[in-house]
């Protein structure tokens, strides 16, 4: 048992956050106050901080909200298993990184790969112009998110695609990785 | 109507309603658990405000984040105000936004390009936010 090389494997990886686990909103709020300390000290561009600060809250706050909706029957697994995220954010020299990676139904998965692929086909002001539409035109769904926090999360990473990957784990589950990067250096 | 004061917390912003000075503050961060209900309260109030209330009415807004959830909510507020200058009244709003802080600024032009309403933006520094 060499926990201590474990830790350096982490450390030399420039990772900043890293859990596992059932979330709840408090436990959110939380890493996202780590996350915030941990940037006032590391990022000296107060407008790099900020911006990380608030894709990363939009980002963990999404999780949250999405962990509960596979069913843990279908995996044969605890339902503390399937409702599980992992985290982990890395702070690199030329961009920050927020990874996530969760069980979704695989009956979502087309619908959020065309979300997704939609948003990284428009630039800029395209982008803009579709999160006024969904703000202004779609209702809240039942869980109170209003679809908009993947368009967010790209309009304020400026310009760089969202990545992702769908692995399916059983005939009705799928493992989501969702992957953004805020470069450090403003351009 | 009443006045309503909520104190601010890590997730969600300072409110201070005064219908008798017509005034309405948001400041802070907003990423409540459940933004609806935090902001319920606010829509009611302004609901009652555009049957009852004076002739003028204020809204400074100070926001250093909100999220997605919260910016539905908040484009529910600005349908309020809008339908209070609809009845006839003055209307002012104001848009504080961080020194630097575009993304903040783009989010009030966007509600005031949706609604069609007038936004007065003041770009402040950091500790006078």
């Amino acid at each position: 048992m060499d926990y201590l090389r474990s830790y350096k494997n982490i450390y030399d990886q420039n990772i900043i956050l890293m859990f596992k686990g059932e979330l709840t909103f408090d436990l959110v709020t939380a890493m996202i106050g780590t996350l915030e300390e941990r940037l006032e000290e590391l990022e000296e561009n107060r407008k790099v901080k900020k911006k990380f600060y608030n894709v990363a809250t939009e980002c963990i706050q999404n999780l949250y909200y999405h962990l509960d909706e596979v069913n843990a029957e279908d995996m044969k697994v605890s339902s503390y298993d399937s409702n599980s995220a992992l985290i982990m954010i890395a702070a690199r020299k030329r961009f920050y990184s927020l990874q996530t990676g969760n069980y979704i139904p695989a009956e979502k998965t087309k619908e959020i790969q065309k979300r997704l692929d939609d948003i990284n086909a428009v630039d800029a002001d395209e982008l803009r112009a579709l999160y006024k539409r969904v703000l202004a035109e779609q209702e809240f769904s039942d869980k109170g998110t209003g679809g908009l926090g993947f368009i967010d999360i790209a309009r304020k990473t400026g310009g760089q695609k969202l990545r992702y990957k769908f692995q399916p784990v059983t005939d009705k589950v799928s493992y989501f990785t969702f992957q953004i990067r805020l470069p450090r250096i403003e351009g | 109507m009443e006045k309503v004061f909520i104190e601010p917390t890590r997730t969600t912003p300072l409110i201070n309603f005064d219908p008798d000075e017509g005034l309405l503050e948001m400041k802070g961060r907003s990423s409540p658990e459940n933004s609806i209900q935090f902001y319920q309260k606010i829509l009611d109030n302004l609901d009652e405000y555009s049957e009852s209330g004076g002739p003028e009415f204020t809204t400074n807004i100070a926001f250093e984040y909100f999220n997605t959830s919260s910016s539905k909510c908040l484009f529910d507020v600005f349908k309020r105000l809008s339908k209070i200058e609809d009845s006839g009244r003055k209307i002012t709003i104001n848009w504080y936004f961080e020194e630097g802080d575009d993304d903040m600024m783009e989010a009030g032009e966007d509600y005031s390009d949706l609604l069609d309403l007038n936004f007065n933006f003041f770009e402040i520094e950091e500790e006078d936010l």
